[in-house]
């Protein structure tokens, strides 16, 4: 079982749709995936149509992994799972500590219908400074979404120093660019720039600014259901094979 | 946390949906336009295995697809074979093989189908319940297969919709009622039917309801055999004869004296012309198990003895099918149908008016003697004819039970037969393994080889056959103290005494 968490520590970069679209990329590919949405807007459950759950905002739900896992969703999809948790951040590094210990109930009891899920995406809340660290080191692989702007360049700077700070392995890192407008000089600059100054660590692949992505909101479904030849749902799937062949 | 075991549901008839519906309330069901027709095959083995279990077998649209009475349901591309071991791997091959790994499919039904996917969706177009709709058409009738695929997490939609499939007069899908609904005529074929006997009835009318009731087994089976589908249409047909020949024997003080003989002549000569061909049969089944007994450098000598066989039996086959199709068989045997259907022109004998279960008690009480008294006789010199005698004693024995079994405890007949299965499965391979040697000793001699290189080859490896079966039946003769002492224990003895009503129990 593998966790891929998306995070980010600034708004509006694309974080949900990376993780709505990788999660789907990941289940097309034949693996099991569990989708969870972390985030209190439940933005990734909107666009798989599940509805968020009440129950779960409940305070002592972590003491009851029936009740957890029976608030797992299957989504249209086969072979992928929507856990539409809404949590509290309080909860949250229980959530992950308990997730990626193997004798735990949690662990035991977070299993597909035909056996483990294979992968499991974190869309995380924003802004949640204080348990980042949880975060990270449950996930495998962390996927950072990063608009080539000075501004996001700034934020990214930020959380490598965090990770230098916390003693966090650089390695799960796993930022990309989003949002790429080919046609601003700034954009272009600012990926040389970054690809300088961290050899080896962002990934190729490159999701452009696509209305295709804005567009999910309307059909409520991962791009390449509506749109799958076109840029953006290329970009996902060349974003979803690089990870699967750097894990 | 897996959902409910998917279900499907059996109606006759088409599927109402605006019906069944109505009370989804805030949830609302969507439709696939539905494919186009397309035309199913119903399989099954001749003895209905598959219907049996509850299961159906369709082939449609190259695929071989198995519903189980469960819900689950297993798909695989169909081949060009007949018999299961024939199909290419997958989990539709694996279920028939392991069930009737001799018996060929055959098609018991063929019609037009139609398919379609269903949704139930909520009011922001997510889906919670898949549904799958098979209409099956045939001259005879229509049903409907409705299977529920639940979502994981979604439970009130399959709730709704099952509770809906039953009020509308849903039941599970079962091999039986898909049959009864699309070929009503269709007789199912049992090889071993159960014949009741009630505690009163009369040893003749037993003896003539058994009769009659194998006749039809046999007769079921000549198609069959006509048609070379399989080898278990001959082997069921024969299974048939001898047990209406070992009805004759058993009840041989039922029927008259002359009616007796008369009989036993008359079914002796419909299972003549069957035996050579079953012979080969068997040979080239255990083909395998031959060719592992000999060093592989004699293997091709065997070869050659199986293209013989195999070549013979190509004949057998055409001689048995012409016979089978003759008028003078036909009319014999259609003239003991008739017979048995009218047995009030039999001539009884002295034992016809007795009550079924007191001749029953009688005779299984003497042969359990009878075999006592060749048994005790029998050391590690007794010459193999009395060998021979006992197993016969056994097997007659065994019929014995087994014609009466509904007239006793099914636990103690359980207990009978399973006692005997040693002493039985021993007394058999012994016989087995000398009648092989004996017919491979006269093949080497009859020259149905080839002459040659090839036939000398065939004849080596034919000699180191029949040395290693030999030895196999000087092993199988020196347990049958053994076995028989196993079988001969004061319970069963008690066991056989209780069930024969005899002194010895009351005692």
């Amino acid at each position: 079982m593998r966790v891929i968490a998306c995070y980010s520590n600034k708004g509006g970069v694309g974080k949900t749709a990376t993780a709505v679209n990788l999660a789907y990329a990941c289940a097309e590919a034949g693996l099991r995936t569990l989708l969870c949405d972390l985030d209190p807007q439940g933005a990734s459950s909107f666009y798989f149509r599940v509805k968020p759950s009440k129950k779960l905002k409940d305070a002592a739900f972590f003491e009851d992994v029936d009740r957890f896992t029976r608030a797992i969703r299957a989504s249209d999809f086969d072979n992928l799972d929507i856990l539409p948790a809404n949590l509290s951040f309080r909860e949250f590094d229980v959530f992950l500590s308990r997730m990626k210990n193997s004798r735990s109930r949690l662990k035991k009891a977070l299993r597909a219908v035909d056996g483990d899920y294979d992968v499991i995406l974190l869309d995380c809340p924003p802004n949640i400074s204080a348990l980042s660290e949880a975060v990270f080191k449950a996930a495998d692989q962390v996927v950072v979404p990063v608009i080539p702007t000075t501004l996001s360049e700034r934020t990214f700077e930020q959380l490598l120093e965090f990770f230098a700070d916390n003693g966090l392995k650089m390695g799960k890192l796993s930022p990309f660019f989003s949002m790429v407008q080919a046609r601003k000089s700034l954009h272009g600059e600012t990926m040389a720039r970054l690809r300088g100054a961290h050899p080896e660590m962002f990934l190729a692949a490159e999701l452009p600014f696509s209305t295709d992505v804005e567009r999910m909101g309307v059909f409520r479904e991962p791009v390449a259901c509506f749109a799958a030849a076109r840029p953006a749902a290329r970009a996902f799937r060349a974003l979803f094979e690089e990870l699967q062949t750097g894990a | 946390m897996t959902p409910r075991a998917p279900g499907s549901y059996l109606l006759t008839g088409p599927v109402d949906w605006q019906e069944l519906t109505t009370g989804l309330t805030d949830l609302r069901l969507e439709q696939d336009p539905g494919e186009e027709p397309t035309s199913f095959r119903l399989l099954d083995s001749h003895d209905q295995s598959l219907r049996a279990k509850g299961a159906v077998l369709l082939e449609y649209d190259d695929r071989m697809h198995l519903l189980q009475a469960g819900g689950e349901s297993l798909s695989q591309p169909s081949g060009p074979g007949h018999f299961p071991g024939e199909l290419p791997e997958g989990p539709v091959r694996a279920v028939t093989e392991a069930l009737f790994p001799l018996r060929c499919f055959l098609t018991l039904v063929e019609g037009r189908m139609c398919r379609r996917s269903l949704r139930v969706v909520d009011d922001e177009g997510k889906t919670q319940l898949r549904l799958e709709e098979i209409g099956l058409e045939t001259a005879a009738g229509r049903l409907s297969l409705v299977t529920l695929r639940p979502l994981r997490g979604y439970d009130r939609a399959p709730a709704l919709i099952a509770s809906a499939l039953a009020a509308a007069g849903a039941g599970p899908l079962s091999g039986a009622a898909v049959l009864t609904t699309l070929a009503p005529d269709l007789v199912p074929y049992v090889a071993k039917p159960d014949i009741a006997i009630a505690g009163g009835d009369s040893a003749f009318d037993v003896a003539v309801r058994t009769i009659s009731a194998y006749l039809a087994v046999a007769r079921a089976n000549e198609p069959g055999v006509i048609e070379d589908l399989d080898s278990e249409f001959l082997h069921d047909y024969r299974v048939a004869l001898r047990k209406i020949r070992s009805a004759l024997s058993l009840f041989k003080e039922v029927f008259g004296q002359v009616q007796t003989e008369e009989m036993k002549v008359a079914f002796s000569a419909l299972m003549a012309p069957t035996g050579r061909l079953r012979d080969l049969d068997v040979y080239l089944m255990e083909r395998e198990a031959y060719m592992s007994r000999v060093p592989e450098a004699l293997r091709p000598g065997l070869d050659v003895m199986f293209d013989a066989f195999a070549k013979e039996r190509r004949s057998a086959h055409a001689a048995l099918a012409k016979h089978l199709k003759s008028r003078a068989y036909q009319g014999r045997i259609s003239a003991l149908v008739t017979g048995f259907d009218h047995p009030e022109g039999f001539v009884r004998g002295e034992a016809g008016t007795e009550a079924a279960s007191g001749l029953a008690r009688r005779l299984i009480w003497k042969r359990y003697r009878k075999i006592c008294k060749i048994a005790a006789g029998i050391g590690a010199d007794t010459p193999d004819d009395e060998v021979h005698e006992l197993r016969i004693a056994c097997k007659k024995f065994r019929y014995l039970i087994e014609f009466f079994a509904p007239l006793f405890p099914a636990k103690s007949v359980r207990k009978l037969i399973k006692a005997m299965k040693a002493l039985q499965d021993n007394l058999g391979n012994f016989n087995d393994y000398s009648v092989q040697q004996a017919a491979l000793g006269s093949l080497v001699a009859s020259g149905r080889l080839p002459t040659g290189p090839r036939g000398l080859e065939a004849a080596q490896s034919i000699g180191a056959l029949i040395a290693v079966l030999h030895q196999e039946q000087i092993r199988e003769r020196a347990r049958v103290m053994e076995t028989f002492a196993a079988f001969d224990s004061a319970s069963t003895r008690a066991l056989v005494a209780r069930l024969c009503q005899h002194r010895e129990a009351r005692a």
